[in-house]
């Protein structure tokens, strides 16, 4: 195994309160699940290494408060991220609606230096419940319409699609980094990221053509 | 003196009390042949010494074995002081010319009086009380009797029997150094009769005649002791030794110490009756239990008491002597035979309870002489003879079946059984004593054969023989039955008298030498006067032989004249005559013979007559007497009267006066003597509670002690094992192991996290949260720091354990003090007050504090709007608030991890959600932010009262935080944010720049910090004084606590260079802060000078930069808006191009 130098990737999760932005980063991170997480005041985050192709990649995934008012402070936060997860809750319509919101909100205040190609992933999650009111259809019509974002749909609690959501995650992340600075890095990077062809076969129909 | 021939034959006269005395003339010879014998073999003292100690040495390991009571069991006592007799007599033969002497000192009394054998018994227990404190423990034992078929003649028990008697005193006096010890001890030996029974209990020498080889070791302890021992030794009465079981109650085992044992005769009320039974009890210093007996020879107790947790008390109405023991298990009501002796048991126990407890405790004695009665009751001496080793032979009540124990049928079927086997023992060395007694006679019968004394030992009398010093007196005793003749009755009396009295005189003459001479002269007179009495007799004689001889004289003359007359009828004339004058003669005789009569009559009369007057003398003298009594009543009953002015003086009145006043002394008696029984037992039952609390307090000592020692030690465990761990992570963090040690440090790092941290916790089990329900040491969630994470837990435990109790007391006494006289709405800012609160605010009165600081803060909108809260509640129920859906949100995610929140369907949530949504109300400004949830929790938590938490969360709110705090954006919080960089940079210069060179934005993780004031960021220990700190002195407690928690990690951090690992560290590391005190002392202390003002300024500054940044930002955000739209046009005519392409 080489011994190269690891990448720090910055992973922002934004979304309304209550959509389960905590659980997301605790099952993929720790493989926890709990009813009980505390409301996230002000950030929090955790940081998992992963592998990608014989290299090691921090992820460092910052959860934010989801209440309207802390936008200003998420501000903070926003920088130097080098992916957005904007997750909504598939029970819960309002949070869906309020993805605009937020997504305009961290392009204007986190100043990504390419706005038009800053990797975003959209995560439906609470797939786990049944009164599901956001329908894939929509979700995916959503996302096609900002730029062809990747849809999952998720359970933090069953951590279904999980995985594959954060493979991509860190796949646009690293593709957004690589643009940057870091010009080795992005030579190193093999292209396109496959993904396991059982990955493949049960995200494709949730994930959006692309 | 009926001089039954005692003297002339004194074996006649012993035989009736010493039956065993027969034969004494073969028994001489045989001791004269042993004693040739043992000359012989010229070793006197070792042939027979050499025999004996080994016996002794098996027999003592015997009785080791066995029950101390059969060791005492005095059934064979006679025998075995035989023995010894025999023993010391055969070893010493240098003190035989004092033995002879003795031995002449003592024959008469010997013989005389069959009592003396009891003063033998006195004198051995004498003896024994003196000096020898070994007890002699030697037993029979069924191999002896083997030893004595050798031996021969078994008619020559009885004999010996006799002869050993006088030999034990022979030897006993030989044995004790000089004749003024004898002359002593022999003058003790008349007082010493009534203690009898205590020589009784003296402990048996059964097979010390048993001679297996000594060893050389033990020849000479042998030559002491016994020597000793053979004082004791009592002549083998004639007493079967059935009969001694009988006459004697056998004591309990001795305690070795020197105090006297505990133990005595108490009545024990029990049974399913409830009946009182005699029961022995006898204290057990060892196991700290009161044994019970039915007798005090028995061997198995019927039960005990354990007294180690026991409590003493006695009632008063009860029967006086009652009392109670009261064990966790039962209650023992025990009876004494007095009030003194029940109290005497009371303090005894009371006493060896706390003796017992000392020794338990540190078993160092110099604690233990506590003064146990202390100031209560006197100490009370042992009522002789109802308490101790001697009350056992206090005769008890003997009826049969009266005094056993129903409830324990085996135990005594035990005890009978034992009783049982006692007795065949005794027959046992009955049987031995008469087989094998023989052949220890010779040697002591040689001894004294061998010693030539005088020719009367030879005589059949077997009376010991004149001592050489005394030939005066031995002349007088021994003269009469030596000469052998046959004396006329009045002189025999005469001697027997002067030998009476010879031996009378004996002590007195003995007890000075010196003396000698005039005793002597005394001696001389004695005879001089019996002599003259002898004359007198004689005298009388000659007295009556003149008489006889005038009478014949008389009838000679008669018988001449008749014989003189020469016819027939001059003599029948004088016949007549005589005749005539014989029968007048008569007649005169017979009228004498009638007056006699009639006088004795008279006599007989007057005799009755002075009985009658006597009768009638004493009658009257009882009148008189009686009389005398009334006067002198009467006469009280005036001075009574007249003392006592009130009562009228009238006879009659006072007669009743005086009825009446008798009732009422007896009553005021009888009242007198309840209220000294009542103060006796306030004072014992004083004494027991003094003792119960001093009890109580020694163990709650002790128990203090351990736990502090267990915190200790389990601190001192987690420091250890927290020391492995954080060694197992650098093992971890060195790259350059090699794999195989790296698999290894790997294994064992997953072995030492196996445990969990659950294992830290459950030392502790009740104690897994605190008073307000935070778990006491935090959850670490993060997989990759759980082993730093169970460090830090062991260290917070460690640290916990060894200052739990630190502090605090001084402080509690210290806030008692400042609150005692003051009323709640006297909060009145002070710097007493501020140290105080900065120390702490004691749990006890945090609740009060908080509300009095509340209060303080909100007073004026709270005079205003008396019923604020309930208004708003009720606004809350009937009107939508637009906050409510977040605050539903909130709600079961505030305080997850506390006890009181956990529980979705905990009442506190509901109360928490009624708060949150008055407060919505009430601020519309602010309406909910997520973080309130927190404040409100807590102050909910602390205050216990919705009310006061809703005015606890105004406070902070509105009052304490500055203005926007809460509101949309945050601004105000966002420029406290900048406010804390730069107090950063000053305060902590070091660590500001190591953050800025790793990019580190602290906001990141201090933001919470201030929107909630570390509420769930800060172990509950130091989140509440930093509370109480923080609502007293505002937000700058918030600055100072963070600046704080930096600085406490500061070396930490610095090593850290990695920014990730950096901000890994800063999310979690408020939760290792073990050290509140530490902490504290830095933000109020090392944080100094912390001006406000400075803090105002830079918040002003602050406040107005955000502003216009945030204005930019609004700028720019409508720019991007306007900007978005037409980009969205575009993406939407490009997304469509696309879709169509994908079409």
């Amino acid at each position: 195994m080489t011994s190269r130098k690891k990448v720090l990737l910055k992973v922002i999760i934004l979304g309304d309160s209550g959509v389960g932005k905590t659980s997301l980063m605790n099952q993929y991170a720790i493989k926890t699940f709990s009813n009980q997480y505390k409301a996230t005041i002000g950030a929090d985050f955790l940081t998992k290494e992963v592998m990608v192709d014989d290299r090691v990649v921090v992820l460092q995934i910052w959860d934010t408060a989801g209440q309207e008012r802390f936008q200003s402070v998420n501000v903070t936060y926003y920088r130097g991220a080098d992916c957005c997860v904007l997750v909504f809750d598939v029970t819960a319509p309002d949070t869906f609606k309020s993805l605009d919101s937020w997504m305009d909100h961290f392009l204007i205040e986190g100043y990504p230096r390419h706005p038009e190609d800053f990797p975003f992933v959209v995560l439906g999650n609470k797939i786990d419940l049944e009164n599901r009111q956001v329908t894939t259809k929509r979700a995916q019509a959503w996302c096609q319409s900002k730029n062809n974002i990747p849809y999952f749909e998720t359970s933090a609690k069953d951590a279904t699609n999980l995985e594959q959501a954060f493979q991509t995650i860190v796949h646009n992340a690293l593709k957004q980094a690589s643009q940057g600075t870091d010009v080795e890095l992005y030579h190193d990077f093999p292209e396109p990221i496959v993904f396991g062809e059982n990955d493949e076969s049960k995200s494709s129909a949730k994930r959006c053509s692309c | 003196m009926n001089g039954s021939g005692s003297a002339g034959n004194p074996s006649a006269a012993s035989s009736c009390s010493l039956p065993a005395h027969a034969n004494e003339g073969t028994l001489k010879t045989e001791f004269q042949k042993k004693d040739l014998q043992s000359r012989e073999s010229g070793s006197v003292p070792g042939s027979q010494k050499n025999q004996r100690p080994g016996g002794t040495k098996q027999a003592k390991e015997k009785t080791d074995r066995r029950d101390p009571h059969t060791e005492k069991n005095p059934e064979n006592t006679p025998e075995t002081n035989r023995r010894k007799a025999e023993d010391s007599t055969s070893s010493k033969d240098e003190s035989k010319p004092d033995r002879r002497q003795a031995e002449n000192l003592f024959p008469d009394q010997t013989k005389l009086d069959p009592l003396s054998k009891s003063t033998d018994f006195g004198l051995g227990a004498d003896q024994r009380n003196l000096g020898d404190p070994v007890r002699p423990k030697h037993e029979q034992e069924p191999g002896d009797s083997q030893d004595c078929q050798n031996h021969k003649d078994l008619c020559h028990a009885d004999q010996k029997t006799k002869d050993e008697k006088r030999n034990s005193f022979i030897t006993f006096l030989t044995a004790e150094k000089d004749v003024q010890n004898k002359l002593h001890i022999s003058e003790s030996i008349e007082e010493k009769k009534p203690e009898r029974l205590q020589h009784f209990q003296d402990p048996p020498h059964l097979n010390t005649h048993k001679s297996p080889p000594p060893s050389p070791a033990d020849q000479k302890r042998h030559l002491d002791l016994p020597a000793k021992r053979s004082a004791l030794a009592p002549p083998a009465p004639p007493l079967t030794i059935e009969a001694f079981c009988d006459q004697m109650q056998p004591g309990p085992a001795g305690s070795s110490s020197g105090e006297p044992k505990l133990c005595g005769f108490l009545m024990k009320q029990g049974g399913p009756l409830r009946a009182w039974k005699q029961r022995w009890f006898t204290y057990e210093e060892k196991k700290n239990q009161l044994f019970y007996y039915r007798t005090p020879n028995d061997v198995m107790p019927l039960g005990w008491v354990e007294l180690s947790g026991a409590t003493f008390t006695y009632p008063l109405k009860s029967e006086p002597g009652t009392f109670q023991i009261k064990t966790p298990e039962r209650t023992f009501i025990l009876k004494a035979v007095t009030q003194e002796l029940m109290l005497y048991w009371l303090q005894q126990l009371q006493v060896k309870r706390w003796q017992h407890r000392m020794m338990s405790m540190c078993s160092d004695p110099t604690n233990n002489n506590n003064n146990t009665a202390d100031d209560f009751l006197p100490v009370l001496k042992s009522p002789i003879g109802l308490v101790g080793e001697g009350a056992a032979s206090v005769p008890m009540t003997r009826i049969p079946l009266a005094n056993v124990s129903l409830k324990h049928p085996l135990i005594e079927i035990q005890n009978s059984v034992h009783c049982l086997r006692k007795r065949s023992s005794q027959d046992w060395s009955q049987s031995v004593f008469h087989v094998e007694a023989p052949p220890r006679i010779p040697p002591n019968t040689a001894d004294t054969v061998s010693t030539p004394t005088s020719p009367n030992l030879s005589t059949p009398s077997g009376s010991p023989s004149p001592s050489p010093p005394l030939p005066l007196l031995n002349a007088a005793d021994q003269a009469p039955p030596a000469d052998g003749r046959e004396s006329p009755s009045l002189f025999e009396s005469c001697s027997r008298r002067v030998k009476a009295r010879s031996a009378s005189t004996l002590p007195v003459r003995r007890r000075d030498m010196a003396s000698q001479s005039s005793d002597r002269i005394g001696r001389l007179q004695q005879e001089k006067e019996m002599l003259m009495e002898e004359v007198k007799a004689q005298k009388e004689l000659v007295w009556i032989l003149h008489k006889a001889l005038e009478a014949s004289q008389l009838e000679k003359r008669t018988c001449a004249e008749f014989l003189a007359e020469e016819g027939e009828q001059e003599r029948l004339e004088l016949l007549r005559h005589r005749e005539r004058q014989a029968a007048d003669l008569r007649g005169r005789l017979d009228e004498a013979k009638m007056e006699v009569e009639a006088v004795k009559k008279s006599l007989a009369e007057k005799a009755m007559q002075v009985a009658e007057l006597q009768q009638n003398n004493t009658m009257l003298m009882e009148k008189n007497t009686a009389k005398q009594e009334v006067i002198i009543k009467l006469s009280d009953q005036v001075t009574a009267c007249l003392s006592d002015p009130r009562r009228p003086n009238s006879s009659s009145a006072g007669r009743i006066n005086s009825q009446t006043l008798k009732q009422l002394r007896q009553e005021n008696n009888n009242l007198k003597d309840d209220i000294e029984a009542y103060k006796t037992q306030n004072k014992f039952l004083n004494s027991e509670i003094y003792q119960l609390t001093k009890l109580w307090r020694k163990s709650s000592e002790q128990e203090k002690t351990l736990m502090v020692k267990c915190a200790f030690l389990e601190a001192t465990n987690c420091q250890v094992e927290s020391r492995y761990l954080g060694v197992l992570r650098r093992l971890q963090e060195i790259k350059s192991l090699h794999p195989a040690q790296r698999e290894a440090v790997q294994k064992m790092i997953e072995d030492a996290l196996k445990g969990e941290l659950k294992s830290v916790t459950k030392l502790s089990v009740d104690r897994d949260h605190d008073e307000y329900g935070f778990k006491i040491i935090p959850d670490y969630e993060v997989e990759d720091m759980k082993l730093l994470a169970k460090i830090q837990a062991l260290e917070i435990r460690s640290h916990n354990l060894l200052h739990q109790e630190g502090l605090e007391h001084p402080l509690l006494s210290r806030w008692a003090q400042y609150l005692a006289g003051r009323s709640d709405d006297d909060f009145i800012i002070s710097p007493e007050l501020k140290i105080l609160v900065r120390e702490g605010v004691p749990r006890e009165y945090r609740q009060r504090v908080w509300r009095c600081l509340v209060r303080a803060r909100t007073l004026t909108s709270q005079e205003r709007h008396p019923q604020r809260y309930q208004q708003l509640c009720e606004k809350s129920r009937t009107a939508p608030n637009p906050a409510s859906r977040q605050i539903q949100l909130d709600l079961h995610r505030t305080l997850t991890t506390n006890q009181h929140f956990s529980s979705p369907s905990s009442p506190a949530l509901q109360q928490l959600r009624r708060i949150l949504l008055a407060f919505s109300w009430h601020n519309p400004a602010i309406g909910y932010c997520q973080g309130l949830n927190r404040l409100a929790a807590l102050a909910l938590l602390v205050l216990q009262s919705e009310e006061d938490a809703f005015w606890c969360l105004v406070a902070v709110v509105e009052a304490i935080m500055p203005q926007d705090y809460y509101t949309k954006n945050l601004v105000a919080s966002q420029a406290d944010q900048r406010v804390l960089k730069d107090f950063m940079a000053e305060k902590l210069p070091r660590l500001a720049s190591h953050f800025e060179d790793h990019n580190i934005d602290v906001s990141l993780i201090t933001f919470n910090w201030f929107l909630v004031v570390f509420v769930e960021s800060l172990p509950s220990d130091i989140l509440m004084p930093l509370w109480d700190a923080f609502l007293y002195e505002g937000t700058k407690v918030i600055f100072r606590y963070t600046l704080a928690l930096f600085k406490y990690k500061e070396d930490d951090i610095l090593k850290i260079h990695d920014s990730v690992e950096i901000y890994q560290y800063l999310r979690f590391f408020t939760k290792t802060v073990s050290n509140a005190r530490k902490l504290t002392s830095i933000a109020f202390n090392d944080m100094n000078p912390f001006p406000s003002r400075l803090l105002k300024n830079r918040r002003v500054l602050h406040l107005e930069r955000l502003q216009a940044e945030l204005r930019e930002l609004e700028e720019q955000q409508k720019e991007f808006i306007t900007e978005s739209v037409v980009r969205k046009d575009k993406e939407l005519d490009v997304m469509v191009s696309e879709d169509d392409e994908d079409l």
